[in-house]
């Protein structure tokens, strides 16, 4: 849905500073159609900036970026209309009502004007606007013109969904109520693209992530995919049905097993740090049943993203 | 789409027209148009049955004033607002994201940003037409008087778009006041034997004088009463024509130029701004010079004790100076930021073209050149330049060019170095060079005198003081003077190579990142 190749986007540092700020470094990523796709990283990342270079609202210094297969720099009205777009902070227009709003963004995009107040009344029915909809916009709360610019966003069902930290200054009730919504857009078969700081509902809801720091790509892929390589190996937690085998002897033994530790009950569990594959595992665990050990569980324990991020982003990957 | 399906329009249109909003404008226009209609009609003086044609017409120039006033002044305002607004509140990127076309959404915000404004002038419709019936005014004068008023007021829309596409936060009361001020000089012209151009008002307020004319007659230029012609009859390369046909071309072509601007650029990212390619850049350049050349006076000293040809009075001077007013605001439309100069030179790999080196004299060179030359022609042909005061002029146009190229070298210089505002500092720094020189040139008596060449390398403008005696006394100095100005434009172009070289170097290592 998405390629961005060999994207670069620098600026001027602020006065007095020498030197360029690269918000996107040689930036090469692709997005696959049906994905929610999380773009993770810290205040300068870059993210902000890639996605409106991927929404064609800023051109990037070098690079190409094609949306659906249409060049955003070429043709940007043409991949405008695959593209729905909501920024981090936005205002919406007080002096309209809240049907009218979204009418409005209908018709600038051109739909079919008989489908429109159909389509119009949907999509504020979806966002739980209904009570609102004859409303001036100028009287919602926060949350609901969170809700009103998702709306707008959505109104000529695009395929992509392009999303800059949709979450920030909701309550959780309604952060909730739009990882629910944005898995209904998934399930519909939009592709989003997605960026926030709640990283714990980016882990949730998200079917990959790229890492960005600095303008580069640190980790991207399917997230447990990328959850796995990022980590360094994986912890593996051994339970026994009942005492009398010598876990920690038998994995001190082996030569790809590290950190071998007791568990909670050192008699009956161990946990390891194991670097190998999932097949390597399976080979490790059947070994174990094999030595006699009455193996009852078997347990990964994985990094939680925000873990990872935090790993990563303090510069213990790069 | 059409104009009527436009988004836009439909959207400005919606929140600014609410019924009662709408009620209560009408009740306030009806109550002042009662208040001024019976004051002017029974008020003591005016009761005379031969009085009512007089009253009338008076009335019909007021309504017209105040609907030009609102108009213009008021949708000016609204139009400047428009962009800007939309900018401060973040919600332009959004309407830059639909599908309307760059026209469309031009057009949208051109019509519907003065919605109310329009809406307001049809309230004073009525008295207007009052005023119409009472001063027996033709029909055909006052649709006329309504099609200026309109096609002026939506030139002087266009520009305030122009001005809002391109505002800057804190720029806006900037904006209102430079647009008041093209509002109030549109409102000056005419033809009269000493008058500069031989054009009237282009502005709204050409709308009541339009609405009482009496006849379609174009007058002959052998009237001895320059009131009758004030405005109605505009001379263009020696041909009378009336001044509708021309406010009505002159403002739709000003307003087709404002809009390609805004068209343009509206839906640009912000950093990529490019008001006119080299192209447009020299053909506006061009339809400038044209109007200023084809409506000018070429015979307004003649009949003037002070000038006369006899005092070396050269009128290519004079459009030469206007044409500082033009080829300053396309230049600086010319100038190129950071941004966009990055984005060139990665686009070429990095390197350097020679027409990136030298940016942007080769539009300005062409420009002022051919500016001058149409100067020049038409000079010829009118006799105010003889064969034998050509090669002066020549150097006045060739110093003209240099000149604005030397300074326009130096602005892109100024605003391609780093920082905030950089471009503002560079046109502030020019200022402050030409009042010290011009101060420190009049304490050494270098501006008139035998002297007076030397104030040509500093003070370009002297050359506009040049008269035939000056310049072959000295031609050695003049023409020294006139290479200063292609060495100093040199000198600039050297040192923005630095500037080049750091744009066009590749993306090493990051720097530290923050957006």
């Amino acid at each position: 849905m998405i390629q961005i190749t060999h994207v670069t986007k620098e600026y001027d540092l602020p006065p007095g500073k020498e030197g360029k700020l690269v918000a996107a470094d040689n930036l090469s990523l692709s997005v696959p159609r049906g994905e929610i796709y999380g773009l993770v990283g810290p205040n300068g990342a870059g993210k902000t900036t890639t996605l409106k270079m991927v929404s064609g609202l800023l051109v990037p210094t070098a690079g190409k970026i094609t949306v659906n297969g249409v060049d955003v720099l070429e043709e940007p009205e043409q991949a405008q209309q695959h593209i729905g777009y909501l920024s981090d902070f936005f205002s919406v227009y007080d002096d309209l009502k809240v049907f009218e709003y979204v009418e409005y963004f209908a018709h600038a995009y051109k739909m079919d004007s008989a489908v429109i107040p159909g389509r119009v009344r949907q999509v504020v029915a979806r966002l739980g606007l209904e009570s609102k909809y004859d409303s001036f916009v100028g009287g919602l709360s926060r949350g609901m013109k969170q809700r009103l610019g998702i709306a707008r966003a959505v109104v000529h069902n695009p395929p992509l969904l392009i999303l800059d930290e949709p979450a920030s200054g909701l309550d959780p009730k309604a952060r909730t109520e739009l990882k629910d919504l944005l898995r209904a857009f998934h399930q519909e078969g939009k592709t989003i693209f997605i960026t926030s700081h709640v990283l714990q509902d980016l882990q949730e809801l998200c079917t990959s992530l790229a890492i960005l720091e600095k303008g580069k790509l640190l980790r991207h892929g399917k997230i447990a995919e990328v959850m796995r390589e990022a980590g360094r190996s994986r912890r593996v937690t051994v339970r026994l049905a009942e005492a009398g085998f010598d876990l920690l002897a038998w994995f001190a033994a082996r030569t790809d097993v590290a950190e071998v530790r007791a568990g909670e009950t050192p008699a009956t569990s161990a946990n390891f740090v194991f670097p190998g594959s999932d097949l390597d595992l399976a080979t490790l665990v059947r070994a174990l049943v094999t030595s006699g050990a009455p193996v009852c569980a078997v347990e990964e324990h994985t990094e939680s993203l925000e873990q990872l991020f935090s790993r990563l982003s303090s510069g213990e990957v790069m | 789409m059409t104009l009527f399906a436009n988004a836009e329009l439909g959207r400005n249109i919606t929140a600014q027209l609410r019924p009662r909003k709408l009620l209560m404008v009408a009740a306030i226009c009806l109550l002042l148009s009662v208040c001024i209609t019976y004051a002017m009609f029974f008020g003591p003086a005016n009761r005379a049955p031969d009085q009512i044609r007089t009253t009338g017409e008076e009335l019909l120039g007021i309504s017209f004033y105040v609907q030009a006033l609102i108009l213009g002044a008021g949708g000016s305002i609204a139009c400047l607002n428009n962009v800007f607004r939309e900018k401060d509140r973040n919600s332009f990127d959004f309407q830059r994201l639909t599908r309307l076309t760059p026209l469309e959404l031009t057009l949208g915000k051109l019509f519907g940003a003065p919605a109310l404004m329009y809406f307001i002038c049809l309230c004073f419709l009525p008295i207007t037409l009052v005023g119409a019936i009472a001063a027996h005014a033709r029909i055909t004068f006052f649709l006329a008087a309504y099609v200026a008023l309109f096609v002026s007021c939506v030139a002087l829309h266009s520009l305030a778009l122009v001005f809002s596409v391109l505002s800057i936060r804190g720029s806006q009361t900037g904006g209102i006041i430079l647009l008041l001020i093209f509002f109030w000089l549109s409102s000056f012209g005419g033809v009269y034997p000493g008058s500069t151009f031989h054009l009237g008002p282009l502005g709204p307020y050409s709308a009541p004088h339009l609405a009482v004319q009496r006849t379609w007659d174009v007058m002959s230029k052998a009237s001895s009463e320059p009131t009758v012609y004030y405005g109605f009859a505009d001379e263009f390369f020696d041909s009378t024509v009336h001044h509708f046909p021309v406010l009505v071309v002159v403002d739709t072509l000003l307003a087709a130029w404002f809009l390609l601007a805004v068209v343009r650029n509206i839906k640009r990212d912000p950093a990529q701004y490019e008001l006119y390619s080299p192209g447009q850049f020299l053909l506006f350049a061009l339809f400038s010079n044209i109007l200023l050349v084809g409506f000018f006076n070429w015979h307004q000293y003649d009949k003037d004790p002070f000038h006369n040809k006899n005092t070396d009075y050269s009128y290519v001077v004079t459009l030469l100076a206007l044409n500082i007013g033009v080829f300053t605001l396309l230049g600086l439309a010319l100038l190129r930021n950071r941004e966009r100069e990055r984005r060139i030179l990665h686009l070429r790999g990095g390197a350097v073209s020679l027409l990136e080196r030298l940016w942007p004299a080769p539009p300005l060179l062409v420009g002022t050149l051919a500016a001058g030359a149409l100067i020049l022609a038409r000079s010829l042909t009118s006799a105010s330049v003889t064969r034998a005061e050509l090669p002066i002029e020549i150097v006045r146009v060739l110093f003209f060019s240099f000149w604005l190229i030397r300074d326009f070298q130096f602005l892109q210089w100024a605003g391609m170095r780093r920082g905030k505002n950089s471009l503002t500092l560079g046109v502030i720094y020019l200022a402050v060079y030409y009042i010290c020189t011009t101060t420190v040139l009049e304490a050494l008596h270098l501006l008139d005198g035998e002297r007076f060449a030397f104030s040509g390398f500093f003070l370009p403008t002297a050359v506009f003081s040049l008269d035939q005696h000056t310049f072959y006394a000295s031609h050695a100095l003049w023409i020294a003077a006139l290479v200063f100005q292609v060495a100093v434009a040199i000198f600039f172009v050297t040192l923005r190579r630095g500037q080049l070289a750091e744009l066009s170097a590749p993306a090493s290592a990051p720097a530290p990142a923050a957006n």
